[in-house]
């Protein structure tokens, strides 16, 4: 089949580019707008930063060969007083010897694993719902509404420590007779799923929203018109419509859901003992820092330096966000 | 020959936006009579609503003012009003020139009733009238004299403010309430309003557009204003409610002795409620007339095409050729030089100059510039 | 139809809302082994050796419906099991004990962000893209990002290790043994309050020394939400057309401001006021903990850990769901009243 459209003499590639040209208008306005901001430019010099520390973390803190490279080393004798920043040990050591700069640098990649694998699949489970209860509406929308009304009662930690404590150990997917397969969850992948679980009706509702502003818009009209199926629609036009600023915002929660598995890494839940978690590296101190007769000042360094990965990861975050929400407030957009 | 009230000389005024600087205004020039209604005609975007809002001083940001006078005769004096400040223009807005909008669902604040709207600027321009009728009265308490006392004589006084803000100190200020309230339902009795207590006490999404529109009409009048802006008042109504509201304007002037200026793009309309008519193209005026001699005479080639482009019954539909320019970069010369029949070479690079050709009848345009052929 | 059937109507709903809830919360638990859910139903210590027993007595073994409807009985009838981590006392008791230690940090943590919160939102959008505007809107991001256990830890290093200011917990040394001794009189349980009614003021005083470092952690945290939400909705209501009415009225921009764009601002404000409100009485979990203090936030973490203590978790997610299902009424009522434009027939 020639690869020229039978209408015009472009062919099948200028056509596309032609069509999506008002895209790329936008985004280039977009990303022009973000330029002027200073705000915005911090937040993306943030996240860089702590991308090339994820990706030079073997390069600059070792694992060591034969454990699990995201284990802080422990170093004998596994004495129970944590030491200060020295040579050896750049950010000191916690309590029973695990040392502080060898997680906050694997820390990095933990965050990021968290923040994408939430976000990813959260956004995965919100679209395909929101979009199914936004474009067909009626009862799987009423249903679909009072479902996230429900979970919406629950202040979000709550509920997922709830989940955490819930959720078994073993989920056995399939027991059929010779074909088994069961999948074994850590502690950490609880709390995993239930940020998803809590999370994906959020972007539920965002999409939702989204598509019934869209289905109204006369070209979807026009496609039903002609004949297109329910599917090619949505792909072909609801989505590509709707999808733009969701993409935006929701992957700017990363900032909110690592700060969320630090809070409840502090509390113990999550990741086991001797992860690099940042939030599960400063629970393992709070013996030393919390208590009345404590000295929090002495042993700054338990929780300064993990403290401040965190801050900083998260208000990179949350510096590009709020900077891509000013940008997408449509009534704002052409000042 | 009658004074003029206002004089708008030399208006120009730019917005600063992301595409570039668009020249909204230039040199904009217009009179107006004491008691006579001045209709701004002309297309979207010409510049005829941005002229009403720039009397008051009141286009926002990102436009900005750049040169001209506005002058304004009160009591003897006159001011530029560009030149004064805030403070002095505030007593001016809604006392001495009003404005009336062209949505009035949207120019009325949604959370307050009708009420609580028009008592605002009645309270806010004639309180002291309303204080010296409250005084003169015998049943005051001491606490209730003593106060208005004070504000009377100084009407932003502190304690006054303070005690307006306590829950049941602030009683006393029911009394000069009660009289606003009843200046309110005067004024939409007048308005051959029905049930005047049940519209003080609606809000405004319970009211039809027509209705609104009065409510946004009251507000304006309540206090006696010289000048009346109607930005396009009627546009956004349904015909025949237009017409209603079109006749409460004429009967209102007559009752208020007030001038008018009227913004619109509806030739109909101008021919109903106007004087003399003010035609505007991409920021320019092109023509000033008399009503009768603009209809019977009309001079500059624009003013030709508008009226030739209302349709008639019986005709095929005439329209301009063209589209208004971009103001951003406008066209030098005479701005309508591109879509003019007329055009000759002279219009493109020259502005033309005001030529009055008949008494009170002004074009800006070279067929009739002197030393042009 | 007026307000008061508005009220009334959303008072019935309520009741599927409720049990919408509390399914949720047994769905939950049904991933759980029977012996552990066994515990939720224990009236008494003695039943704690006899596990078997309760699982058969409440039928754990059969199907979910009828399960839930007897938990659902239960739970009516005041049991929500004894808390494991809690030296085996009864669930509602120990939240009951506790909850005044939340509400008095609400108390004071709430109207300090919602006020600040508002007033700094409207300055942000009256001066925006100005000085004031850029500082409070960093500010609010940087508020946001803190993690709140970490502010705390930091505030408590400074000022409590370093200083000796602002201790944590609620009260401590001779005040606490003043306040469970025969001496106090307990009106409230709210300490800063009942050490007023009692005469006591140095026991106001002392409340008020333990709450300074944790409502600091929760206003800056806080505000920063309602900052940005108070902003945006300030910046739309400014751009619309009764400003420029107001102000062709001759009103002072002042006055414009705070009168007229303000209140149609404030709507979705509320909202998350209301929002805020509902989430610090559901407990301050990480709060309360790093500071010690005795709410029920505290007790949920310590439920999750030490344990994991289910009736204690579930028993708290069941009180804090009911509280947050309340609160989102009140605010929808409030809502209705501010906004006439709310239709409520």
């Amino acid at each position: 089949m020639s690869k020229k459209s039978a209408t015009s003499g472009k062919s099948r590639w200028q056509e596309f580019k032609a069509s999506r040209a008002p895209m790329w208008k936008e985004i280039k306005f977009t990303l022009n707008r973000l330029k002027k901001s200073p705000l915005s430019i911090l937040g993306i010099a943030i996240i860089v930063f702590f991308i090339i520390l994820a990706l030079i973390a073997p390069l600059i803190a070792p694992p060591v060969p034969g454990y699990d490279e995201y284990m802080m080393p422990k170093e004998k004798p596994y004495g129970s007083t944590p030491k200060p920043p020295s040579p050896e040990h750049l950010f000191g050591t916690t309590p029973y010897q695990y040392d502080i700069f060898y997680g906050c640098i694997w820390g990095t990649r933990t965050a990021f694993r968290i923040g994408v694998f939430v976000v990813f699949f959260g956004l995965l489970f919100g679209l395909i719902i929101g979009g199914i209860s936004g474009y067909y509406g009626g009862i799987i929308d009423e249903v679909m509404m009072r479902g996230t009304d429900i979970i919406f009662a629950f202040p979000g930690l709550l509920l997922s420590m709830a989940l955490v404590v819930s959720l078994p150990s073993q989920i056995t997917i399939i027991d059929y007779g010779s074909i088994r397969w069961i999948v074994t969850l850590t502690s950490l992948d609880k709390v995993l799923i239930s940020f998803i679980l809590i999370g994906w009706p959020n972007y539920a509702r965002v999409i939702r929203g989204e598509v019934l502003r869209v289905k109204n818009e006369v070209y979807v009209e026009a496609a039903k018109a002609i004949g297109c199926s329910d599917f090619r629609i949505m792909i072909k036009h609801i989505l590509p419509n709707s999808i733009y600023p969701i993409i935006i915002i929701s992957s700017l929660d990363i900032g909110g859901i690592v700060l969320a598995a630090a809070a409840l890494g502090f509390l113990g839940i999550g990741s086991p003992e001797g992860y690099s978690d940042w939030g599960r590296l400063i629970s393992l101190s709070r013996d030393w820092i919390l208590p009345s007769n404590a000295d929090p000042l002495g042993y700054w360094y338990l929780f300064i330096i993990p403290g401040i990965f965190i801050f900083m990861f998260v208000l990179g975050w949350n510096l590009l966000g709020d900077a891509f929400r000013d940008i997408l407030d449509p009534t704002m957009r052409r000042r | 020959m009658e004074k003029n009230l206002l004089e708008i000389k030399d208006l120009t005024l730019n917005f600063y936006t992301y595409e570039g600087v668009v020249r909204a205004l230039d040199r904009v020039n217009l009179e107006v009579k004491e008691g006579e209604t001045l209709g701004l005609v002309g297309e979207t975007g010409c510049g005829k609503s941005v002229t009403g809002f720039s009397i008051l001083d009141l286009v926002p940001p990102p436009g900005y003012i750049e040169g001209g006078k506005v002058i304004f005769e009160r009591k003897d004096k006159r001011y530029n009003l560009l030149d004064q400040k805030d403070s002095f223009l505030r007593t001016i807005r809604g006392k001495d020139i009003s404005m009336i909008f062209q949505d009035p669902r949207s120019a009325l604040n949604p959370v307050y009733t009708i009420g609580d709207q028009i008592t605002e600027v009645l309270l806010l321009h004639r309180r002291v009238e309303f204080c010296k009728q409250v005084l003169s009265r015998k049943d005051l308490t001491r606490y209730e004299r003593s106060l208005y006392m004070k504000m009377l004589k100084s009407p932003s006084s502190l304690t006054v403010r303070i005690l307006s803000a306590i829950p049941i100190l602030n009683r006393f200020k029911h009394k000069i309430e009660a009289l606003a309230r009843a200046e309110a339902i005067k004024m939409f009795k007048t308005m051959r309003i029905p049930d005047p207590e049940r519209f003080l006490r609606s809000y405004p999404h319970e009211l039809s557009g027509g209705m609104a529109q009065r409510a946004v009409i009251g507000i304006a009048l309540a206090c006696g204003p010289k000048i009346l802006l109607a930005d396009e008042p009627t546009t956004n109504l349904d015909v025949t409610i237009q017409l209603q509201i079109l006749n409460l304007i004429k009967e209102l002037k007559k009752d208020f002795h007030s001038s008018i200026i009227y913004v619109t793009h509806d030739m109909g309309v101008i021919a109903e409620v106007c004087d003399r008519v003010a035609v505007m193209y991409a920021g320019n005026v092109v023509e000033v007339a008399d009503v009768f001699e603009l209809f019977k005479n009309p001079l500059h080639p624009y003013t030709k095409a508008l009226l030739e482009s209302i349709p008639r019954a019986g005709h095929s539909f005439k329209s301009i050729e063209g589209t208004v320019p971009s103001l951003i970069n406008p066209p030098g010369g005479c701005r309508f030089h591109d879509r003019c029949p007329y055009a000759m070479e002279v219009c493109i690079r020259v502005k033309p100059t005001l030529v009055e050709l008949k008494e009170g009848h002004f074009v800006h345009c070279h067929l009739y510039s002197k030393g042009s052929e | 139809m007026g307000l008061l059937d508005f009220t009334v109507r959303r008072l019935i709903l309520l009741i599927p809302t409720l049990i919408g809830v509390t399914l949720l919360i047994f769905a939950v638990t049904q991933m759980i082994a029977p012996e552990i859910r066994a515990l939720l139903y224990v009236r008494s210590d003695k039943q704690l050796g006899h596990i078997d027993e309760v699982i058969h007595q409440y039928h754990l073994d059969a199907p979910f419906y009828e399960q839930y409807f007897r938990w659902l009985t239960e739970v009516l009838q005041g049991n929500l099991g004894l808390a494991k981590s809690s030296y085996n006392q009864p669930v509602l008791n120990v939240l009951l004990e506790r909850f005044p230690a939340t509400l008095e940090l609400t108390l004071y943590s709430a109207p300090l962000t919602i006020f600040f919160g508002i007033f700094l939102g409207v300055k942000s959008a009256v001066h925006k893209d100005k000085i004031v505007d850029h500082i409070t809107r960093a500010l609010s991001i940087v508020g946001w990002s803190l993690p709140s256990f970490w502010f705390g830890i930091v505030l408590l290093a400074i000022f409590y290790g370093g200083l000796k200011w602002f201790p944590p917990l609620r009260l401590d040394g001779v005040a606490d043994q003043f306040v469970h001794s025969s001496n106090w009189h307990a009106y409230t349980n709210l300490y800063t309050i009942d050490g007023l009614l009692n005469g006591q003021l140095w026991i106001t005083a002392e409340a008020f020394r333990h709450l300074v470092l944790p409502v600091i952690v929760l206003v800056t945290i806080q505000i920063a939400l309602l900052v940005r939400v108070m902003r945006s909705s300030m910046l739309e209501s400014l751009s619309k057309g009764y400003i420029t009415a107001a102000r062709a009225k001759g009103l002072k921009n002042s006055v414009v401001i705070n009168k007229h764009a303000r209140r149609n601002a404030l709507i979705p404000a509320v909202t998350l006021s209301g929002l805020l409100i509902a989430g610090m009485l559901g407990g301050l979990i990480i709060t309360e903990t790093v500071f010690s203090f005795p709410g029920i936030g505290a007790f949920a973490a310590n439920a999750a850990l030490v344990g994991p203590d289910l009736p204690a978790l579930l028993g708290f997610a069941l009180f804090t769901g009911i509280i947050f299902v309340v609160s989102n009424l009140i605010v929808d009522i409030l809502y209705a009243y501010i906004d006439p434009r709310i239709k409520l027939g």
